[in-house]
């Protein structure tokens, strides 16, 4: 990466780390926050997703189960901290039970399987109402904690960054790669194709189960629909599809993208319906048009390069 | 006690069989296209609400809609089919995957929203009540019984169809070996479109039945695909009396589950259902060892 990418990134880090105590625009700073959490839940979405290629539209189960494992915790009277642990435990138990089944699909199966993952959820939250407060939700004692769950949220999002980053350069990354262009030829050349895909959910499954308890934190209640529902589960995918899956930074990208058009025009729009018609055909047009998302369009070739960041496109 | 059983055994067949009628849509979709059709419950639910439609607005007895049903979504199918997937279907396994998944995952989370806007997110349906056949003590609701009557028809003259006719034997054809029916000179593409258009038909008329037994909403599209795709995968991939077997299974195992464990609890069963087949028998009860 070139010197001046990295003094760019340098700048906009200090700038985000130091916007909560110049500024007290609130609206602000929880909009960043919630951009902080779709960067992590779609990078970590594309660690699987794209670089794996194994589509697991399932993938905000470890957001929900993290944050319902966490407010758990939180209301029968553990410290936070015991909570994430907690909810960590519980993200890789879930991505370890899951790997054994779910592997034995590909592709569209798999897909649909995962997605199938999620709705279970959905569903045992809203039914063991005895655990989880069931359609009530569970709301946690009011704390002022947005400025916390912001440098939380600004933490995870680098090291989610981080970890994609390292993940691409690595002979672990490459193993992934091997398996998404052809499983069987990568189980001849030696890589145990169960363990990598196992390891790579894990992994996957680790930052949005932290994410999900900062956004417990942050919001002090959870309910079945924000934790498990079809918004907060397309959501991601969408911006990784839209952003580029399978590139580096392209999750960050359409997580970016998608969030400022989210404040920017679906703040001032209050529709019923339309917004989902909305998202809905981007990701027609995505799907026939621009499959590889927007990172790697033609128009952004010269900027990457200029800052030396094409290697992150591909 | 085994009279409850029998009963609840009995419903569930009868459920299983309509089930399968959607799960085989799915299947024939995905077999000759290599697409897995996220919108299929949507277009069943489509279906089950131009039924709705026909039944309210000009009084159609609910059977007699699905002869309207049926012709409209084979052209919905054809139009989706040439309009939308044609563009997606000559790219390469991996990207036909990620584009096929977006694409009708975006025409579902259009056709959810557009029919919420258009007639309300409230649940809908078609209360038309028969009177019931009680057989050796095990009560028939005549209803499920006509339906399932129509399913069985509707299989035979399917099956009949693949067997015989041209465009049947192409189907199974590129299903089984995709190139060697490109060989011997199958037009793949206007196959797959008419094999969509099947599919979507299938998928209809079984929302037209399912808005007779159930309540519908517009936000049940994907949870509905997700169950066929249990049903498929339960059955066996590629496997037609497997979806059938599959449906059936489902079907009792949800009259069950409800039973037994109340009603909240009949949606997971088929999920859990996908997770112990995949456990134990990855292929499915009649599928072949390799994918």
């Amino acid at each position: 990466m070139k010197k001046l990418a990295m003094l760019v990134g340098a700048l906009i880090v200090a700038y985000l780390a130091a916007l909560p105590m110049v500024s007290g625009n609130t609206f602000l700073i929880a909009s960043i926050l919630i951009a902080f959490m779709y960067t992590v839940l779609a990078q970590s979405y594309d660690i699987v997703g794209g670089h794996l290629g194994y589509m697991n539209l399932g993938h905000v189960s470890f957001f929900g189960l993290g944050a319902y494992v966490f407010s758990i915790f939180i209301l029968r009277g553990y410290a936070p901290i015991t909570a994430a642990v907690a909810a960590l435990a519980a993200a890789v138990c879930l991505a370890l039970v899951m790997s054994y089944p779910f592997f034995r699909l590909r592709g569209a199966y798999f897909a649909l399987a995962t997605f199938g993952v999620l709705l279970l959820f959905h569903r045992v939250a809203f039914n063991l109402e005895d655990l989880t407060m069931g359609t009530a939700g569970i709301s946690l004692p009011p704390v002022d904690s947005l400025v916390q769950a912001y440098y939380l949220g600004l933490a995870l999002a680098l090291i989610t960054l981080a970890t994609s980053l390292a993940i691409a350069r690595s002979r672990f990354g490459l193993a992934l790669r091997t398996i998404r262009e052809d499983e069987e030829v990568a189980e001849t050349f030696g890589i145990n194709s169960y363990y990598y895909k196992a390891a790579a959910l894990t992994i996957s499954g680790v930052f949005p189960a932290l994410m999900g308890c900062i956004f417990v934190w942050w919001q002090k209640y959870i309910h079945p629909d924000s934790a498990f529902g079809l918004e907060i589960a397309l959501f991601p995918i969408a911006m990784a599809m839209l952003g580029g899956t399978g590139a580096v930074f392209g999750p960050l990208v359409g997580a970016l993208f998608l969030t400022a058009v989210e404040d920017l025009i679906w703040v001032n729009v209050q529709v019923e319906y339309g917004k989902l018609t909305a998202y809905g055909i981007v990701l027609v047009l995505v799907a026939i048009a621009m499959p590889h998302g927007m990172i790697r369009t033609r128009w952004l070739r010269r900027p990457l390069r200029a800052l030396g960041l094409e290697d992150y496109a591909i | 006690m085994a009279a409850y059983l029998t009963q609840l055994v009995t419903l569930g067949i009868l459920l299983g069989g309509l089930y399968a009628l959607a799960a085989f849509g799915l299947s024939v979709i995905f077999g000759v296209s290599r697409v897995l059709n996220v919108a299929h419950g949507d277009l069943l639910l489509l279906g089950a609400l131009l039924s709705y439609g026909l039944f309210f607005g000009i009084g159609m007895n609910p059977f007699v809609t699905m002869l309207v049903v049926v012709p409209v979504f084979l052209v919905v199918g054809f139009v989706f089919e040439r309009v939308l997937l044609r563009p997606i279907s000559r790219r390469s396994p991996h990207e036909l995957l990620i584009a096929s998944i977006i694409l009708t995952l975006g025409v579902s989370m259009v056709i959810s929203d557009l029919s919420a806007w258009a007639t309300g997110a409230a649940d809908k349906g078609i209360a038309y009540s028969l009177p019931s056949v009680t057989l050796g003590g095990v009560i028939f609701p005549s209803i499920r019984l006509i339906i399932m009557g129509v399913i069985i028809a509707f299989t035979i003259a399917l099956n009949f169809y693949l067997k015989n006719s041209y465009t049947g034997r192409a189907m199974r054809a590129i299903t089984q070996d995709r190139e060697g029916a490109m060989i011997v000179g199958v037009n793949i593409p206007r196959v797959s479109m008419i094999t969509f258009g099947i599919g979507t038909a299938t998928a209809a008329l079984a929302g037209s039945f399912y808005i007779m037994l159930f309540a519908t909403n517009p936000y049940l599209g994907v949870p509905l695909t997700v169950k066929y795709l249990a049903i498929i995968v339960l059955g066996g991939l590629g496997s037609l009396p497997g979806a059938l077997l599959g449906g059936i299974v489902v079907g009792v195992a949800e009259q069950l589950a409800g039973f037994y464990y109340g009603g909240r609890w009949q949606e997971p069963v088929a999920l859990v259902l996908l997770i112990i087949i995949l456990l134990v028998r990855p292929q499915g009860l009649f599928g072949r060892a390799s994918t």
